[in-house]
């Protein structure tokens, strides 16, 4: 509710109507409602836990008509409405600040063209604005991956060598370099199916694939963590903003004689 | 009739039914929230890093910060993001704000507000520009690698950019001095592909525990020079603020659930191997 009140006063000029649906979102029994509402809809996606029901599958079908309507009208209001229709339209702007520039056409007939998408016989014309949203794309993106992405990754894994000459006593740097190097190269040996894994390419893909065992334990652990953070935030939410736990530790450190 | 074998206590544990072990979760991760009970946080180089860039910097400095996420990922990376943002309000920083996830910009709205309660003095169009959300991604970064005012014609409270304090001097991604990203997904490689190297800006991340492996290899090159990882990368940020708050009082209870889980995972190896042993043992006699 909160988020709505904000989005409303994000309009700079508002509206009597809107002053009054920003004011009543900010109220407090609306925030008290709006915090019901939510914990409601918490505990009934938790229900799936215990076993899938009709409310858990009300809760999902919710969050996600909400979320595709607010994107929509997002889309809509923050870029159709400013960057096509205020550009074609420039009377409509109430701002006054948009003037008209014709050249939105093309955009506007290529997006159109993915619509047709739905139109037997016509979908064919999609391709034409997919054939120039690739190739535009692919132009603006692959120098800039390879300067920045693919070579100063290629040197970080290559660091071995630097270091083998330089190191002196840091012998960590060295040996972590050197374990980045050996892994790098053994998964990509493991990832390269025109020689048979036999014999010293067998041995070395061996180790690549212990490699992908360690990154993935990692990846396991840290996604671990992040899903208990998510838990973490929604039992914060339903204690502290709903149930207002405060009391209860008030009580217990009363009990505890504090 | 014939009575069920009687099962061991392995079997029994290997038989335990998930929901028990849903409940000892939830347990675990309301009772330190109620009785907090203080298990130290150490501070990683990492973050470190991120810290000591922003508290180093002149005061007045120009940030450039991405939230790109949603509020799935609200309990990791809002209570990074209130804390560099008051580390930044704090400095005296100038900061741009931008988002590249349609369902994010609420959420730094609101951070803002909340900020603003404890910097009276830090304005809006002076101290920070609230950007807001535009479509297009990589579109965008290179966009803002050019001019903030041509992507971003008004922020998201509907102000003109062109005639903002802040714009005059920091008007476009190159100026910054310093970046900081909040990333629950991909949206950080394209900052660096598209933006960060290419204007050859120093960048920092604060990344969901999920995307922390993704983000790591980019630290090990230097493309970033500190990751704020997770939930607990947030609790050593407010350390380091000398300021806990939301994800401090969250760490005890990801620690109990660690510890549970590992437990959990120790004990139910251990009794598989036990009845894997016991069913050998047992057709080796009926042999």
């Amino acid at each position: 509710m909160l988020n709505l009140a904000i989005l409303l006063q994000a309009e700079s000029q508002l509206l009597p109507w809107q002053q009054s649906m920003s004011d009543f979102f900010t109220g407090s029994a609306m925030v008290t409602i709006g915090t019901w509402i939510a914990a409601g809809l918490t505990l009934v996606m938790f229900s799936f836990i215990y076993k899938d029901n009709a409310l858990f599958r009300l809760g999902e079908h919710l969050y996600l008509g909400i979320s595709a309507g607010y994107l929509m009208s997002l889309y809509f209001f923050n870029n159709m409405k400013p960057v096509f229709i205020y550009q074609l339209l420039p009377f409509l702007d109430p701002s006054g600040d948009s003037v008209l520039n014709l050249w939105v056409i093309i955009p506007g007939i290529l997006g159109v063209f993915i619509l047709l998408r739905l139109v037997p016989g016509l979908g064919w014309l999609s391709r034409t604005t997919f054939a120039f949203y690739i190739g535009g794309f692919t132009g603006i993106t692959l120098s800039k991956v390879f300067s920045g992405l693919l070579l100063p990754q290629f040197y970080a894994t290559i660091d071995v060598i630097p270091y083998a000459v330089t190191s002196g006593p840091d012998f960590i740097k060295l040996l972590n370099a050197l374990v980045l190097f050996v892994g790098a190269l053994s998964v990509l040996v493991y990832f390269f199916f025109s020689v048979e894994h036999r014999g010293f390419v067998g041995g070395v893909s061996r180790v690549g694939v212990y490699s992908l065992m360690i990154a993935f334990g990692a990846t396991f652990g840290y996604t671990i963590m992040a899903r208990v953070s998510l838990l973490i935030g929604r039992i914060q939410f339903l204690m502290f903003d709903w149930i207002h736990v405060e009391i209860i530790q008030r009580f217990a450190t009363i009990f505890r004689g504090g | 009739m014939e009575s069920p074998p009687k099962l061991t206590f392995p079997e029994l544990f290997l038989q335990l039914d998930r929901r028990i072990i849903y409940s000892l979760v939830a347990l675990a991760v309301a009772i330190p929230l109620i009785w907090p009970i203080g298990l130290p946080i150490r501070i990683t180089p990492e973050v470190q890093s991120v810290f000591d860039k922003i508290e180093n910097l002149p005061e007045g400095s120009n940030i450039m910060m991405s939230a790109d996420f949603d509020p799935a990922s609200q309990p990791e990376l809002y209570p990074m993001m209130k804390s560099v943002l008051r580390h930044i309000a704090r400095k005296k920083h100038k900061v741009a704000i931008t988002v590249l996830w349609p369902n994010g910009p609420n959420l730094v709205a609101q951070c803002i507000e909340e900020i603003k309660l404890e910097f009276p003095d830090w304005k809006n169009t002076e101290d920070y520009v609230f950007l807001g959300y535009q479509v297009g991604g990589t579109i965008v970064i290179i966009g803002v690698g050019n001019s903030f005012v041509d992507t971003f014609p008004k922020d998201f409270y509907g102000s003109t950019t062109s005639t903002m304090p802040i714009i005059k001097d920091f008007s476009r991604l190159g100026q910054a001095d310093y970046m900081i990203m909040f990333e629950a997904g991909n949206s950080g490689d394209w900052w660096i592909v598209y933006g960060t190297e290419v204007h050859n800006v120093e960048v920092g991340g604060g990344v969901t525990a999920v995307v922390a492996p993704q983000y790591y290899p980019y630290l090990q090159a230097k493309q970033l020079n500190g990751i704020i990882g997770g939930l607990k990368g947030a609790a050593e940020y407010e350390m380091l603020m000398e300021h806990p708050d939301m994800a401090v009082s969250a760490m005890d209870s990801q620690s109990m659930v660690h510890a549970l889980l590992f437990v959990a995972i120790v004990l139910a190896n251990l009794f598989a191997f036990i009845v894997a042993m016991q069913k050998r043992n047992t057709a080796r006699r009926e042999k």
